[in-house]
C-alpha cells in the first residue's frame, strides 16, 4: 500500500466510526428522559409551564381564561381542574392527569392543560372520542 | 495502476463499514429531523389540533386551520349568519343558495340518513335544541314536547335541487344540524390542504375525530387510541389501533351528558324515539372519508352492534367498534386482527389518575 492508500483507508475509517459515534450520540440526547413539565395554555398560547413535580399537592394555579379563572391543583405527581367558569364542567370530569401525553381541555373557557416530556408510556399519538 | 487492489479494498471496506448506518433506522432520511408545525385552534365547540411534517409544515397547517374555520363558519347553526342557520330560517318558506362545500356534505347527510333508516337524520336540530344537552340545567322534556319535536325530523322533507344548488326544508319548525357530520367534513378539507402542501405525515385531530395521514415521521404507522367509554373500567384507552392514511371517528355518551335520577342522558339522539339512544355506548368508524365516518359512526351508535355493524359491513371499506351498554366490545371482524386492546380487564381500574 503506498501512502496516500493507508491515507484513504484511515480517512474511510474515522468518517464510519466517527459517524456510528455521532448517531450514537444523538440517540443518546433523544432519550435522555425529560422531566414531566405541565404546560397551561389559552387560546393555544403558553401562559405557564412548570416541572409536576413542582407542584405540590393541595397547590393551586390560576389561569385566566374568556371566562373567568379557572383553577388548577396538584396532588401526587398529578394534576386536576379544581374549578372552572364553564357551564358544563367537562374539564373538573376529567379528573387527574398524570402522564405525558394527557390532557385537560376547557372548551368554553379555551384552557388546556396538557403534560409533556419523555413518553415512555404513552402508547399512541392521538385520541378519537 | 500497479496499486488499484488496495484501493479497491479501501472502497468496499468503505460501503461495507458505512452501509451499517441504513440497517439502524429508516434509512437517511429518517436521521435528518423533518420540519414539525403544530396549531391548535377553538372552534366547532371543540378544540382543534393538527400537526404536520415536512419541508411547508408551518405553512400548511396555517392554511388547513384556515379552511376548517371557513367549513365551520358556513356550517354552525349556532351563529344565525351561517349558511345552515339561513337554510333554518326559510324552513318551509324558501329555498337557500349555498357553498358548493354545505351541499356537497348535506347530500351525503341526506344519502347516510336513508341508508340508515333514519338512525342518523340531518333534519335532527329540533330535538338538538329542545334538549339543550350541555346548554340547559339537566332539563328532560315531557312527552308531548319530545313528541312534537320527533314528528319535525324527516329528512325526506330536506330538498335538495343539484342543479340551482339550494336547499329547502318543507315545514316551518324544521332544522338542519350538522353537528355529526361538520367536523368531519372539516377535517377531510384540512388534510386536502396538507396535501396539497405536500405534507405526507400529519395528524388532525378535530375534536376526537382523528385524520392520521401517511405515516410517523418515524416510518411507524399512527397510533390510534379510542377512548375508554368508562375510564373507571379499566383505564382511559380502550383499545390502540396501528394507522396508516386512516381516519377515525367516535361517538360516545360521554362527550356531552348529564345524569338525573341515575340516568344517563347524552347528545346523540335517536330521531326514532326522540330521546338519547340506548344501545351504545361509544361507536367507532374507521375509513377513508372523515365526513362520512363521523355520519356513520352516529348511525352505528344509534343502530347498535347488530344492525349498526351489518350496515358498516354492507357499506364496505369501512371497519367499526362498539361498545355495548354491557361494556363489551364489539368489533368487525377485518379489525380483530389490528385492534390492540389495552382495557385493563376485571379490575377497580385507575380512577385515581
Amino acid at each position: 500500500m503506498t501512502r496516500a492508500d493507508k491515507l484513504i483507508l484511515v480517512v474511510v475509517l474515522g468518517l464510519a466510526l466517527g459517524s456510528f459515534a455521532l448517531i450514537g450520540l444523538r440517540r443518546a440526547a433523544q432519550v435522555r428522559p425529560a422531566e414531566a413539565q405541565v404546560v397551561v395554555e389559552v387560546d393555544g398560547r403558553v401562559v405557564d409551564m412548570f416541572p409536576l413535580a413542582e407542584l405540590k399537592p393541595g397547590e393551586r394555579r390560576q389561569v385566566r381564561g374568556p371566562l373567568g379563572y379557572s383553577v388548577i391543583i396538584g396532588g401526587d405527581n398529578k394534576v386536576r381542574m379544581e374549578s372552572s367558569p364553564c357551564p358544563d364542567k367537562v374539564c373538573m370530569a376529567r379528573g387527574w392527569i398524570s402522564l405525558p401525553g394527557e390532557a385537560i381541555v376547557c372548551v368554553p373557557n379555551h384552557v388546556v392543560v396538557h403534560i409533556t416530556g419523555s413518553l415512555p408510556e404513552k402508547s399512541y399519538d392521538a385520541v378519537t372520542q | 495502476m500497479r496499486n488499484r487492489g488496495p484501493r479497491l479494498f479501501a472502497l468496499a471496506l468503505a460501503v461495507i463499514l458505512l452501509s451499517g448506518c441504513r440497517a439502524r433506522g429508516p434509512g437517511w432520511a429518517g436521521q435528518v429531523p423533518l420540519a414539525k408545525a403544530e396549531k391548535t385552534e377553538f372552534m366547532m365547540d371543540t378544540v382543534i389540533t393538527i400537526t404536520a411534517y415536512g419541508p411547508k409544515a408551518a405553512e400548511a397547517v396555517n392554511n388547513a386551520m384556515a379552511e376548517m374555520r371557513r367549513i365551520a363558519a358556513l356550517m354552525n347553526a349556532d351563529d344565525p349568519k351561517s349558511e345552515v342557520s339561513r337554510i333554518n330560517q326559510n324552513a318551509g318558506k324558501r329555498p337557500v343558495r349555498v357553498s358548493e362545500d354545505t351541499f356537497r356534505l348535506l347530500k351525503l347527510a341526506q344519502r347516510y340518513s336513508e341508508l340508515s333508516g333514519g338512525a342518523f337524520d340531518v333534519t335532527v336540530r329540533p330535538l338538538v335544541v329542545l334538549w339543550g344537552i350541555g346548554k340547559k340545567d339537566k332539563y328532560v322534556p315531557d312527552a308531548a314536547a319530545i313528541e312534537r319535536a320527533r314528528a319535525l325530523v324527516n329528512w325526506r322533507d330536506l330538498i335538495l335541487d343539484e342543479k340551482a344548488r339550494t336547499v329547502y326544508l318543507r315545514r316551518p319548525g324544521m332544522g338542519i344540524d350538522l353537528g355529526g357530520a361538520a367536523k368531519g367534513y372539516a377535517a377531510d378539507r384540512a388534510r386536502e390542504v396538507l396535501l396539497e402542501h405536500g405534507v405526507r405525515s400529519a395528524l388532525i385531530d378535530a375534536g376526537g375525530n382523528i385524520w392520521a395521514l401517511g405515516r410517523r415521521p418515524d416510518g411507524e404507522p399512527w397510533r390510534i387510541g379510542i377512548r375508554n367509554p368508562r375510564p373507571e373500567h379499566g383505564g382511559e384507552l380502550l383499545a390502540v389501533v396501528p394507522s396508516e392514511d386512516l381516519t377515525l371517528v367516535t361517538s360516545g355518551d360521554y362527550e356531552r351528558y348529564f345524569i338525573r335520577d341515575g340516568v344517563r342522558y347524552h347528545h346523540i339522539f335517536d330521531p326514532r324515539t326522540g330521546r338519547p339512544a340506548r344501545s351504545t355506548i361509544s361507536a367507532t368508524i374507521i375509513g377513508r372519508n372523515s365526513a362520512e365516518a363521523d355520519i356513520l359512526s352516529t348511525a352505528l351508535f344509534v343502530l347498535g352492534p347488530e344492525q349498526g355493524l351489518a350496515l358498516i359491513r354492507k357499506l364496505g371499506n369501512l371497519e367499526a367498534v362498539v361498545v355495548t351498554p354491557e361494556e363489551r366490545i364489539v368489533s368487525t371482524s377485518n379489525l380483530e386482527d389490528k385492534l390492540e386492546i389495552v382495557r385493563q380487564e376485571g379490575g377497580t381500574g385507575d380512577k385515581g389518575r
